[in-house]
């Protein structure tokens, strides 16, 4: 028993140590075990066995064992030459370790890398800190100087303008304005989407422009509007294919928007989804309409097969009458009408 | 060369070439030895003995010889190492290194001892 219990500890030595000296060690032991009897005797025994180990094991990892597996080798095959491959070599625990630190370190480049690549992403981590520098003073000019040549980048790469995000500004009195023409499919667009949002977060007001938007996919719709609520809200989905998208995915990690003033800017031409929008923001009261009655669209565009719309009702509230707005103005003055109530808006707070 | 590890000698190493210095012997044998020549307070453990043993065979300061003297009944080969004449003189150089030392122990009045 005990004989196995030290053969198991061997085990913790190397394979080259083992090859050489583990018949022998295992002999010395048998040899003590033999000699020192009595339980006293015993017990002191395996107390040095464990001393030895922690002292022994480094020695035998430092030792190369160069000069006598080489005699061995020629002892074996006694002239004859053979070809010591090896394939045929045990892994040494050490090479394991060493390879698993490496692999870790390596990981951990890796990790290093691709944040460091992130920070440098236009649509990523970064728009937070660009936001920051058109909407106040409080960073530093190299900061803003960073965030503009990001911007720029923005603008060129024109990731916006494929999002259907037609325009992206600050206008005066830190108020964020979104024209969007589509809401986009969230499956190419999100990152963008959520972008423009986290950039949203550094104003004090939000003008939504729907006045030119023909509609889009209504998770998008969903999604954007996630931003503005603190708590999940019933969401109104007439294309809605299961219940988790009658209800908002609220809060959003890092949105601030959920106390900001938001205006929805619509005309006759506001169509489907853009009227999806603006009619759950209206009666969620959550945004204030501005501009004319929606296009009053049928969801002609769907592409949910009929099967999967089973929750939804066939026709959505507004077919045939629109949204109506709050604020009843021609889409043409919309926008100035919208900046007036987002000034007083924030004025008011 | 791995002479290096043996830089300064550990004692182990220098105990282990010591108990070769009358004879050769096999591995239980020179930790016998080695027990004896400490008075019990040096056991060196399977895993001390065979790695000193083998920095001692890499630094060819011992030397393995064929066993076949020791094939009683029933005993399997055993390995038996003998010193090598540069191993003796390096014993004796750390013997002298320790002697010195031990001179200036002696002196200083920090070691009493009449004899050695």
């Amino acid at each position: 028993m005990s004989e196995k219990i030290y053969s198991l500890l061997l085990r913790l030595y190397p394979a080259r140590f083992r090859q050489q000296y583990g018949a022998e060690a295992l002999q010395l032991f048998r040899d003590r075990l033999r000699d020192e009897r009595g339980l006293l005797r015993k017990l002191l025994l395996w107390i040095d066995l464990l001393i030895d180990f922690a002292s022994g094991i480094p020695q035998a990892y430092r030792n190369t064992y160069t000069t006598t597996t080489a005699t061995q080798a020629w002892q074996t095959v006694s002239g004859l030459p053979t070809f010591r491959t090896l394939e045929e070599e045990p892994l040494r625990p050490g090479s394991v370790v060493m390879g698993g630190l490496f692999g870790i370190a390596t990981l951990a480049l890796f990790i290093l890398v691709m944040n460091h690549a992130a920070a440098y992403h236009p649509f990523s981590g970064s728009i937070v800190r660009l936001g920051a520098a058109p909407a106040g003073s409080r960073s530093s000019p190299d900061v803003q100087a960073v965030a503009e040549k990001l911007e720029e980048q923005i603008q060129s790469s024109n990731q916006l303008q494929k999002c259907s995000f037609e325009k992206l500004e600050m206008h005066p009195g830190n108020i964020g304005y979104v024209k969007l023409t589509w809401f986009p499919d969230p499956a190419s667009c999100r990152a963008v989407a959520d972008a423009v949002m986290q950039r949203l977060n550094e104003t004090d007001a939000v003008i939504f422009d729907l006045r030119d938007t023909r509609g889009g996919y209504p998770e998008m719709v969903r999604l954007m509007a996630d931003w503005f609520f603190d708590h999940p809200v019933a969401w109104y989905n007439p294309r809605a294919a299961s219940p988790e998208q009658l209800v908002t995915d609220s809060p959003v990690p890092g949105s601030r928007l959920a106390d900001k003033p938001v205006f929805v800017l619509t005309s006759s031409r506001t169509f489907s989804g853009a009227e999806q929008f603006a009619y759950n923001l209206k009666t969620l009261k959550r945004a204030t309409i501005v501009g004319e009655t929606t296009s009053g669209a049928t969801h002609a565009g769907t592409r949910t097969p009929p099967s999967q719309i089973a929750l939804s009702e066939p026709k959505p509230i507004w077919e045939g009458t629109g949204v109506q707005p709050d604020v009843r103005v021609d889409a043409d003055d919309a926008l100035r009408t919208g900046e007036d109530l987002a000034l007083g808006a924030i004025r008011k707070k | 060369m791995p002479r290096r590890k043996l830089d300064p000698l550990p004692t182990a190493a220098f105990q282990i070439m010591l108990s070769l210095a009358d004879g050769d012997l096999h591995g239980y044998a020179i930790m016998r030895q080695v027990e004896a020549q400490t008075n019990g307070r040096m056991r060196l453990g399977p895993g001390t003995l065979y790695s000193s043993i083998q920095a001692v065979l890499e630094a060819g300061l011992i030397e393995e010889v064929d066993g076949s003297s020791d094939q009683e009944a029933g005993h399997e080969r055993r390995r038996y190492y003998r010193l090598t004449s540069s191993g003796r003189k390096l014993a004796r150089t750390e013997a002298e290194r320790l002697a010195d030392l031990l001179r200036v122990a002696r002196v200083k009045k920090i070691f009493r001892g009449e004899y050695v």
